[in-house]
């Protein structure tokens, strides 16, 4: 009895609200106004950082989660650039030595990259990126071709002029048709196609697709021996990273014979450093975010407040009414409650719309993907409700207060 | 036979500013369930007071009221509101409709308030308009109804909980005479069926439909009459009356 009661008189509040919001709409969207702005900012924002979130993450997947980038340059730069280009190059005797000594990888090989067009009969792609791994590159980065083969060791030992396609470069080329043992020329040298990758996103803002990948011996051969290497190493597992970093840069400072005490001349990178570089990035954006959307919420608080004590001294016969044909104290509380929150929740769901349209129209205009996480939206409509709910307590309890007499009096 | 409202010693002061007013100094009265009474008085007698009291929305300051047996002299303002929802009916000079309303919806108001599903609450609501004569009428918003309408649906509100007594505040007041008369021809229909009605106003007219008559003075009870020669709305019916305006 007491819970189908309670029913009805929402259900009241509820349809009276709306008959409230409809007499005066216009006044009921611009006090919401506040709420609509402070929601608006929080999805857009958090629907564009969660896109760019996304695709960061699987960017730099592709470098391999226990994958390590032993260099001469650090990813992230914050010193001077100068400096890095001044260190010597890691050249091709130290990286084979260092892979002769390290025994902690699961695997570890040597690469660099090249740029160079590539043609077959009249096609031609231009500014494709050549990478250049030894055999073991296929264990480190997982390139099993989708079909054909990778290269043998012996082909990599003798520098062989065989090539792997990215998925994108065989498209491009042979339209689909198959390449296997068909020649192609990459500058002005001819190869034989033994495989093809499988689709690959793009890493680091490139397409991984419209690369391709020969022998590193080869690359070296015909494109030139003067080139820093990257050592890549592939720990066994995660909790074995660190081992097997400080293993690395312990081995090359002794082949670089740098001194004790002295700076390492090389980086070694890893995935996790780009991430969270990122990580940085967005929690300033979430912090300036939350700042925006808490102040325009609070001032959206403070309008709904002001309207409802508005609406309330309107009202105030209405109120009398009411109560003279029995409402309580809770029933007149409960109305004046749901009202600034149907508002306030009116408010929210514009917000979202006009937030998920900007994020929307940004990600198509741009680059910038859009992805809205369903608890971003939980979280606006949360916030606007609440908002509503704690600043319609004290116009409703005012309400509900009011002698019955003195409001059924009041002109 | 037990009194339906039974007053006594009851007394009612307030502060305005640093001066107490006294506006009931000790009244005795008690209403049975069969009378219509008026209760008459000059403004500033304690009229208003009293009628407050005995409608429920506010409490005397001393003395004692039993409203059908029930002592509601200390109650809260909550247990009032239950028994202003289910044993009286107000009707007010100024009608006091919800303006967004339609008729419908003023009238299932106190049903609302005592949790009435919504399907009796509809039923019991058009028979209430019904037997006010705006069967027709119950889509239409105030605005859209004559002062005589108004208080048909005022009335039509009052009696929908079927309460044990209807309040009428110079139910006339903001009425021509004509329809003021057939508003007292409602009430006198009501009468016939058994409700207990009591009618606050200051017009000797109005006041000879009851058939008891208190005049209030100074915060006492001046008299208290029987009427001799009862006045009957002229014999215009609610159901007859209800088209034309």
């Amino acid at each position: 009895m007491q819970v189908t009661r309670f029913l009805i008189e929402i259900r009241e509040s509820i349809a009276a609200a709306f008959r409230a919001l409809r007499a005066n709409l216009l006044r009921s969207i611009l006090t919401t106004l506040g709420i609509v702005v402070g929601v608006t900012a929080v999805i857009a924002i958090v629907s564009l950082l969660h896109g760019l979130d996304r695709t960061v993450k699987r960017e730099v997947a592709g470098l391999g989660t226990n994958v390590l980038y032993v260099g001469k340059y650090p990813w992230i730069q914050m010193d001077d650039f100068w400096k890095f280009r001044n260190r010597k190059d890691i050249t091709l005797e130290q990286g084979q030595r260092l892979l002769d000594l390290v025994t902690l990888p699961a695997a570890a090989s040597l690469q660099v990259s090249a740029s160079s067009t590539v043609k077959w009969r009249e096609r031609t792609a231009r500014s494709v990126s050549l990478d250049g791994h030894t055999s073991e590159g296929r264990l480190v980065h997982d390139l099993d071709p989708e079909f054909g083969r990778f290269y043998t060791s012996l082909e990599a030992r003798d520098g062989s002029n065989v090539i792997i396609l990215g998925n994108g470069l065989w498209r491009d080329l042979f339209e689909e048709r198959d390449p296997l043992g068909q020649r192609v020329r990459v500058g002005r040298h001819v190869f034989t196609v033994i495989g093809v990758l499988p689709e690959q996103g793009t890493m680091m803002g490139m397409d991984q697709n419209a690369s391709a990948v020969i022998p590193l011996q080869t690359l070296l051969k015909l494109f030139g021996t003067r080139r820093s290497m990257v050592i890549t190493l592939r720990s066994p597992d995660a909790e074995s990273l660190a081992l097997v970093e400080d293993e690395a840069r312990g081995l090359l400072r002794r082949i670089r014979g740098i001194p004790f005490g002295a700076e390492d001349d090389f980086a070694i990178n890893r995935q996790e450093m780009l991430l969270d570089l990122f990580r940085s990035l967005t929690a300033a954006l979430f912090a300036v975010m939350i700042g925006v959307a808490s102040l325009s919420l609070l001032v959206g608080g403070i309008g709904i407040m002001n309207i409802m004590l508005v609406s309330v001294t309107e009202r105030t016969r209405e109120i009398g009414i009411r109560k003279s044909v029995g409402a309580k104290r809770r029933d007149i509380m409960w109305q004046f409650l749901v009202e600034s929150v149907v508002v306030s929740g009116l408010g929210g769901a514009i917000g979202m719309g006009l937030g998920l349209a900007i994020a929307l129209v940004v990600s198509s205009v741009t680059s910038l993907p859009a992805a809205a996480p369903i608890w971003a939206v939980l979280l606006g409509l949360g916030f606007s409700t609440s908002v509503g709910l704690f600043f319609g307590i004290y116009p409703a309890a005012k309400a509900a207060g009011l002698d019955p007499i003195e409001a059924l009096r009041f002109e | 036979m037990q009194p339906i409202i039974n007053l006594s010693g009851i007394t009612k002061e307030y502060i305005m500013g640093t001066q107490i007013v006294r506006a009931l100094r000790g009244v005795d009265i008690q209403i049975n369930q069969n009378e219509y009474v008026a209760i008459m008085g000059p403004s500033g007698s304690g009229k208003s007071t009293l009628m407050n009291l005995i409608g429920c929305l506010d409490t005397p300051t001393a003395g004692t009221y039993l409203f059908d047996n029930v002592s509601v002299e200390n109650m809260t303002d909550d247990e009032l509101a239950e028994i202003r929802n289910q044993k009286i009916g107000f009707v007010f000079q100024t009608f006091n409709l919800l303006p967004r309303a339609d008729a419908l919806h003023n009238v299932e108001l106190p049903l609302i308030y005592s949790g009435i599903s919504a399907g009796d609450r509809r039923r019991r609501a058009l028979e209430a308009l019904e037997s006010v004569g705006l069967g027709d009428r119950v889509d239409h918003k105030p605005n859209e109804l004559s002062g005589g309408q108004r208080q048909r649906v005022a009335i039509a509100r009052a009696l929908v909980n079927n309460p044990s007594i209807i309040l009428a505040d110079e139910p006339t007041g903001n009425l021509d005479t004509t329809t003021g008369e057939e508003i007292m021809a409602v009430l006198e229909i009501l009468f016939q069926a058994g409700n207990a009605i009591i009618l606050v106003t200051h017009e000797e007219y109005i006041a000879e439909h009851a058939n008891r008559i208190v005049r209030i003075l100074d915060g006492k009870i001046g008299s208290d009459d029987r009427v001799e020669r009862r006045r009957h709305a002229n014999g215009v019916t609610a159901a007859q009356s209800s088209g034309h305006q």
